[in-house]
């Protein structure tokens, strides 16, 4: 019986051993390598096993239970320990990895829309879910269609009021966009419904004019649409346009080419004082007579009105901007606000 | 049009406070721009008579007064005012006195000298400097009550109104036009003062000579003799309302004519009688006269002037201004007082010439009652006997009543008045409001036949007697109706980019959207050498804005330039615009154009990029994917082309069938040297109209089958585009050709100089087979020979 405490003690001196090195082994390849040097063909553990069938038979199952077990445990040792590796490793490569995630994102940088730009958008589309077409028409107009069709014959008073850029007797720039409203007439038939967007010319320039601005004019044609409907428009427009139910004034006002004509002023309410203050926001009218007979159109037959906004002063108290000149002077840091 | 609270409330007084006043007047159409208080606040100021006026024995612009206030209260003042002297009646602060601006008078000694109070001058008390004689102290009449509170003799506290007459309502321009609206707006009847006819008491008549019939179809006038204007003064109530007016005082006669035209709306004049020789003319200016008028402008006349004259010399510019030479002076004894009807276009083209706006010009220009001169002539005789004395002689009249307007009844339509209004106004509201206007209404079946009174010359169609029932029955109280939409939807044409879409994907590229005026500096124009010459204006603002931009090229490097001065680096700018583009045959074409501006860095600074300038290819790559997004990428080419504000070794012309519709290029070094720039610029412009032109896609299959791809490089004179080659490979190659990439292009070691190395890759593709191996390698070598023969490329080894 001599055999028998040396074949023990050297399995149990083998585990622990086995069990020390996978331990202490940090890489799997080198994991991979115990493995083979105890578990391979060659390996230790399999010699222990080849040992076996030297001993006498009666020894034979339990020392090959132990050496079994011994490999079972090594085995599940270095199972365990992978697992851990593979953590490890894992962990190692996200820290590596990890980045700044409060560092800005990179490429090209988007532009901006002037801002007059974007409230036309933003009225047109107002009215062309009511079914206004938009219209264009020449900004170097003639007499007739930026003054005389709209019942403004020469030396008429009224012409007074808008100083006017010439060329010669006949052309000029126009000073508003009613002529796109004469042209249309002349060309198409009524029913109408339009808006006509465009830049306008009047010889101005200080803290509150300047010599080219924006307009926007809307004209109704049609059987029967009346002073009542005028006013209903005006007033959804402008919910609409401010989001909110404006409280409005309809003035009575002149306008050569609409009768009766009216100024439209929103009241705004202070947020610091709580006091109210009517702003002027639309001009508008029922077409004159005069200027259905100009174009040709019958006014017993048709009827309809007119609205005009400065698109530049809407921007202005859309977006709180107190002084007019910032709009033409296209500063980056103007620009990249809107 | 201003004037003060008390004087309208004379004609007119309803039960309202001033605010409300202010806000029917504003929704009657006569918008009050402002109203404030006629003068400041202030408390114990009298009047007072300056007894003594001696100079301070210490100052030399100081003088001590004695003033009495009161029966026995004398009060010693050193006073600053140049005109203060004995006899005068002025107005005294006295002791514990509050003035404007929370100033109190207390007993003081001024330079030793003992001042009990102070004497006011009209901008002390806050009501402007109108009242002081060349900014000495206010002088009161030598009638004024001494010791009487300053606010009961000058009637205060009272209200400036300023009101914003719209161009058709001349009536308003009136005290009397104001009263009839605010009386019809609060249901009082109108009752205007009473003028008494003043019977003459001497026989003078001036002989008049009414010539120019068509230009004045009424002139009355009246001589009245013996007025004193050295001694008289206006009365103080008077100058008030005149100052209150925004006017200034002048002398009794020419106060008194201003403040009938204020009353009444008539503008008046009055010539010294002694400067007049002969008959009084009402005449065309001959072409060579000329004369000076009050303001010392001395003009020429034409003979579309109209003038007023004797038998020597033009008098007045009729209705716009008179003349300097028979101005009422203090030294003036006897007047000539006229009051006129004046054509209002022949006044407006008048005033227009020489650029003269006054009062009368205003008024003529935009009405007059046709009816009132005599009224007028009359109101300004009964002031002017009581002011200056003297004694009127009889009125004489001139008139050709065929050229006196006359404006037929107006039908009325009830019918129409609900199908303009949208809005049912019951028949005797109608009648009453019409009424109260001073027009006569006949019934005419359920119509009416409407007598307009003169006063409201702007009336003379029946939509203008809808509008005055819109605006007496008040907008605000006409109901709104739900908008509704049209029975059509809006087009939508597919075939057309819209202009929002088109800016959208500019700002998507990165370019941010600019405006800028349309107009250039001829000197720009110049020095960018842009051709045609710009349209000039014939009266621009400034030299800067005096002509109108053929391109928005100098507008966006301008805008850059501001910017750049400004610290900016990376700019992309855009603007869509109009420019205008004299023709040959001297009409102006005005087409929309797109400009593009792209300088500094590619992209902007940031971390763990590189960046470089930005280049040609850039700014070409965003045009070309506008083109294959939007439109056909075949239905444009480009060629290298020539613009004078662009590199002519880097300047591309795009084109569009055979027409040129824009350039793009690198700004030209001529140009970045005058402006001292160091960093890349980029330009192009573009006309819009085919860039919004799309066709509509219709779908094309795709070939299923296996394609083959062959690179090749080949070897070619540095001159010769590369689009060109593109082109023949296309063209030789045929359908089987799908796509042409161009991989690399090269100089440099192992290519000779003045050359260059072109690398290519080719995908070939059938629509319905499977393309064979020895099929595209003999397509391949075809392709290889006709590009030697055609550019004497090589294949590159």
């Amino acid at each position: 019986m001599t055999m028998e405490i040396p074949v023990e003690q050297a399995l149990q001196q083998l585990s622990q051993q086995a069990q020390q090195a996978i331990e202490a082994v940090t890489d799997l390849a080198a994991l991979d390598q115990l493995r083979v040097h105890y578990l391979g063909k060659t390996g230790v553990v399999t010699q222990q096993l080849k040992r076996i069938s030297s001993l006498p038979k009666e020894q034979r199952p339990a020392l090959g239970q132990m050496v079994n077990q011994l490999k079972r445990c090594i085995a599940e040792a270095i199972e365990q320990r992978k697992q851990v590796l593979n953590q490890l490793k894992l962990q190692a490569r996200l820290a590596s990895e990890t980045i700044d995630v409060t560092l800005p994102g990179r490429g090209l940088a988007l532009g901006h829309r002037h801002p007059i730009s974007q409230i036309r958008e933003r009225v047109v589309k107002l009215f062309s879910s009511l079914g206004f077409n938009v219209k264009d028409g020449p900004e170097l107009e003639d007499d007739f269609h930026n003054f005389t069709a709209l019942n403004m014959p020469p030396y008429h008073p009224a012409r007074a009021g808008q100083d006017t850029f010439y060329f010669d007797d006949k052309y000029l720039l126009r000073t508003q966009t009613s002529p796109v409203q004469i042209r249309t007439m002349e060309t198409e038939s009524p029913p109408l419904r339009i808006v006509t967007p465009g830049r306008v010319y009047r010889r101005d320039y200080d803290q509150t004019h300047t010599p080219m601005f924006h307009q926007l004019e809307g004209l109704v044609v049609d059987q029967l649409v009346t002073f009542a409907d005028l006013k209903g428009l005006l007033h959804d427009f402008l919910n609409q346009f401010f989001e909110r139910e404006v409280v409005l004034r309809f003035r009575p006002s002149y306008f050569p080419f609409t009768e009766p004509s009216a100024e439209v002023d929103v009241q705004f309410i202070s947020q610091d004082t709580g006091e109210k203050k009517w702003l002027e926001v639309l001009g508008c009218g029922m077409v004159h007579p005069n200027v259905f007979r100009n174009v040709k159109i019958d006014p017993e037959i048709y009827q309809g009105f007119a609205f005009g906004l400065g698109l530049d002063r809407l921007t202005m108290l859309y977006y709180q901007i107190e002084d007019l000149r910032l709009l033409f002077d296209n500063d980056y840091r103007f620009l990249e606000q809107f | 049009m201003q004037f003060n609270e008390q004087w309208l409330r004379e004609w007119v007084n309803p039960a309202i406070d001033t605010e409300q006043l202010a806000e029917q007047l504003t929704t009657l159409g006569l918008e009050v721009d402002a109203y404030s208080s006629a003068s400041g606040a202030f408390t114990h100021v009298v009047v007072g008579e300056v007894l003594a006026a001696e100079p301070h024995p210490d100052a030399k612009r100081l003088r001590c007064t004695q003033v009495r206030v009161g029966s026995d209260t004398i009060l010693p003042i050193v006073c600053a005012g140049k005109n203060v002297r004995v006899g005068l009646k002025v107005a005294v602060a006295t002791v514990g006195a509050q003035l404007p601006s929370d100033f109190t008078i207390s007993s003081t000694t001024l330079r030793g000298q003992p001042s009990e109070g102070m004497i006011c001058s009209g901008k002390e008390l806050g009501m402007g400097e109108g009242l002081d004689p060349d900014g000495g102290i206010m002088e009161l009449a030598l009638n004024a009550p001494v010791g009487m509170p300053l606010q009961d003799y000058l009637r205060l506290p009272d209200v400036t109104f300023d009101i914003e007459l719209t161009p058709n309502r001349g009536d308003c321009a009136s005290i009397r036009g104001i009263a009839r609206e605010v009386a019809v707006k609060n249901g009082l009847p109108f009752v205007p003062i009473e003028v008494q006819p003043q019977l003459s008491t001497i026989d003078d008549l001036p002989t008049l000579s009414l010539q120019a019939e068509a230009m004045c179809p009424r002139y009355a006038a009246r001589i009245i003799r013996g007025v004193d204007l050295a001694r008289a003064m206006t009365p103080m109530w008077l100058q008030q309302r005149l100052i209150y007016a925004g006017m200034r005082c002048v002398n009794p006669v020419v106060d008194v004519m201003n403040y009938v035209m204020l009353e009444w709306g008539q503008p008046m004049h009055a010539f010294d009688l002694q400067q007049l020789t002969g008959t009084v003319q009402i005449r065309m200016a001959a072409k060579g006269e000329s004369i000076k008028l009050l303001d010392e402008q001395a003009v020429s006349l034409l003979s579309e002037h109209l003038i007023i004259a004797d038998d020597d010399k033009p008098l007045a510019l009729a209705g716009v201004m008179g003349g300097l030479s028979s101005a009422v002076t203090l030294a003036t004894k006897d007047v000539l007082l006229e009051s006129a009807y004046f054509d209002a276009i022949n006044i407006r083209k008048t005033a227009k010439h020489f650029s003269i706006q006054s009062d009368a010009s205003y008024r003529f220009e935009r009405g007059v009652d046709p009816t009132i001169q005599e009224l007028a002539l009359e109101r300004a005789t009964e002031l002017l006997l009581t002011i200056v004395g003297g004694q009127a002689g009889p009125v004489v009249c001139e008139q050709c009543l065929a050229y006196m307007p006359d404006v037929p009844p107006i039908l009325l339509r009830y019918a129409r008045i609900e199908k303009i209004l949208g809005y049912p106004v019951v028949r005797e509201r109608i009648t009453t409001l019409l009424s109260a206007l001073g027009m006569q209404l006949l019934e005419q079946g359920a119509d009416w036949q409407v007598t307009v009174p003169s006063s409201r010359f702007d009336v003379t169609q029946e939509i203008d007697l809808i509008e005055e029932i819109a605006r007496l029955v008040g907008y605000d109280n006409i109901p709104e109706r739900p908008a509704r939409g049209a029975s059509q939807m809006v087009n939508l044409p597919n075939t057309q980019v819209t202009l929002n879409t088109f800016a959208d994907y500019w700002v998507q590229q990165g370019y941010s959207e600019i405006i800028s005026f349309s107009f250039i500096d001829k000197k720009d124009h110049e020095l960018f050498q842009l051709q045609p010459a710009p349209l000039a204006l014939l009266n621009p603002l400034s030299n800067d804005l005096a002509a109108m931009q053929v391109s928005l090229l100098p507008g966006l490097l301008s805008t850059w330039r501001y910017n750049q001065n400004r610290q900016g680096e990376r700019i992309r700018l855009f603007e869509i615009g109009r420019c205008f583009i004299p023709q040959s045959d001297q009409s102006v074409h005005q087409p929309i154009h797109l400009g593009l501006l792209a300088a500094g860095d590619y992209q902007a600074k940031q971390w763990g990029a590189s960046t470089r300038q930005v280049d040609f290819f850039d700014v070409k790559r965003d045009v070309e994917q506008y083109l294959s997004t939007f439109l056909q990428r075949s239905d444009f080419s480009w060629q290298s082309a020539d613009h004078p504000m662009l590199h002519p070794g880097q300047t591309a012309a795009l084109i569009a069938g055979d027409q040129q519709i824009g350039v793009l290029g690198a700004l030209h070094p001529r140009l970045s040297d005058e402006y001292g720039l160091t960093q890349a610029v980029i330009l192009a412009e573009f006309d819009v109209k085919l860039l919004l032109l799309k066709s509509n896609v219709s779908f094309c299959n795709y070939s299923r089958f296996p394609s083959i791809k062959r690179d090749m490089a080949i070897v070619v004179e540095q001159s010769i585009a590369v689009q060109a080659l593109v082109d023949l490979i296309r063209e030789t190659a045929g359908d089987v050709l799908h796509e042409v990439e161009i991989l690399d292009i090269y100089q440099g070691e192992s290519i000779a100089v003045g050359e260059k190395s072109v690398a290519l890759g080719l995908t070939f593709q059938a629509l319905s087979r499977t393309l064979r191996e020895t099929e595209i390698n003999e397509l391949f070598q075809s392709l290889v020979d006709t590009l030697q023969d055609r550019f004497n490329a090589k294949l590159r080894a």
